[in-house]
């Protein structure tokens, strides 16, 4: 029962996060790791990266809180979540969603829960750097829905396959 | 009253933080308008289909919540992270 929540600057090293996850805890079954990675956005052309603003102090409160609610869905182990800040360049790793339980099954859908809930609760804000300019990000519907998937009404949702980014 | 502003708000503001007259304690609904009124060319960034406050650091979903002047109050865009 250990949470990891991490706000940084700084890269992560998904192998040592694995490790973390997985070692000196025989009772561990499955391991599910999640890394969301800057992309090239297809709304504005020539982007070469992004900044990560966030709201210090609510961000952390808002992470654990979001495993405090997984938690309460699903038997968990432990429960890692990294989100990065500051100036990324495309193609660096900018979030880390880890979970280790006893079973598959509730890894596997905790971890996809902590990112829906995440993408649409935790206070980050994506300001893409172009070639002609600063643009904000503006959130996206698709995000909404899949954090309403996990609705009381919508307790076991059909996960479809989908292609939001990270 | 102070309110904090982040992101695209900030921005637009051109300012992070905005000190309102307003009454204590009001509704979130009241500080909206306040806003609104600071910032008329703004008013639809403020506005309940667009702007999310947190109270002491915590997402609110109901603008009838009374807020203090000692209560940490935020205004910020719809969340884009991950």
């Amino acid at each position: 029962m250990t949470d990891r929540v991490v706000v940084q600057t700084q890269d992560f090293d998904v192998h040592d996060e694995y490790e973390a996850l997985r070692r000196h805890n025989p009772a561990t079954g499955a391991v599910v790791c999640f890394s969301g990675l800057v992309r090239e956005f297809s709304e504005q052309s020539g982007v070469t990266g992004m900044i990560l603003e966030h709201y210090p102090g609510m961000t952390e409160k808002a992470l654990k809180k979001i495993i405090a609610e997984a938690r309460q869905r699903w038997p968990l182990q432990r429960v890692t979540l990294i989100h990065r800040t500051g100036i990324l360049k495309t193609e660096e790793q900018i979030v880390f969603a880890g979970v280790s339980s006893a079973h598959r099954d509730a890894a596997f859908d905790a971890c996809r829960f902590l990112m829906d809930y995440l993408k649409t609760e935790a206070p980050f804000w994506k300001k893409e750097l172009t070639e002609t300019g600063e643009v904000w990000v503006e959130a996206r519907q698709k995000d909404q829905d899949a954090r309403q998937k996990w609705t009381p009404e919508n307790r076991n949702p059909e996960i479809k396959s989908s292609d939001s980014e990270s | 009253m102070q309110i904090l502003l982040f992101a695209r708000l900030r921005d637009v503001c051109n300012c992070a933080t905005v000190t309102l007259d307003i009454n204590n304690p009001s509704p979130v609904a009241a500080i909206r308008t306040a806003m609104q009124g600071r910032f008329p060319e703004h008013a639809d960034l403020f506005s309940d289909s667009y702007a999310l406050v947190a109270v002491n650091q915590e997402m609110i979903t109901d603008d009838n919540t009374l807020v203090n002047a000692t209560d940490e109050i935020a205004f910020f865009p719809p969340v884009t992270g991950g």
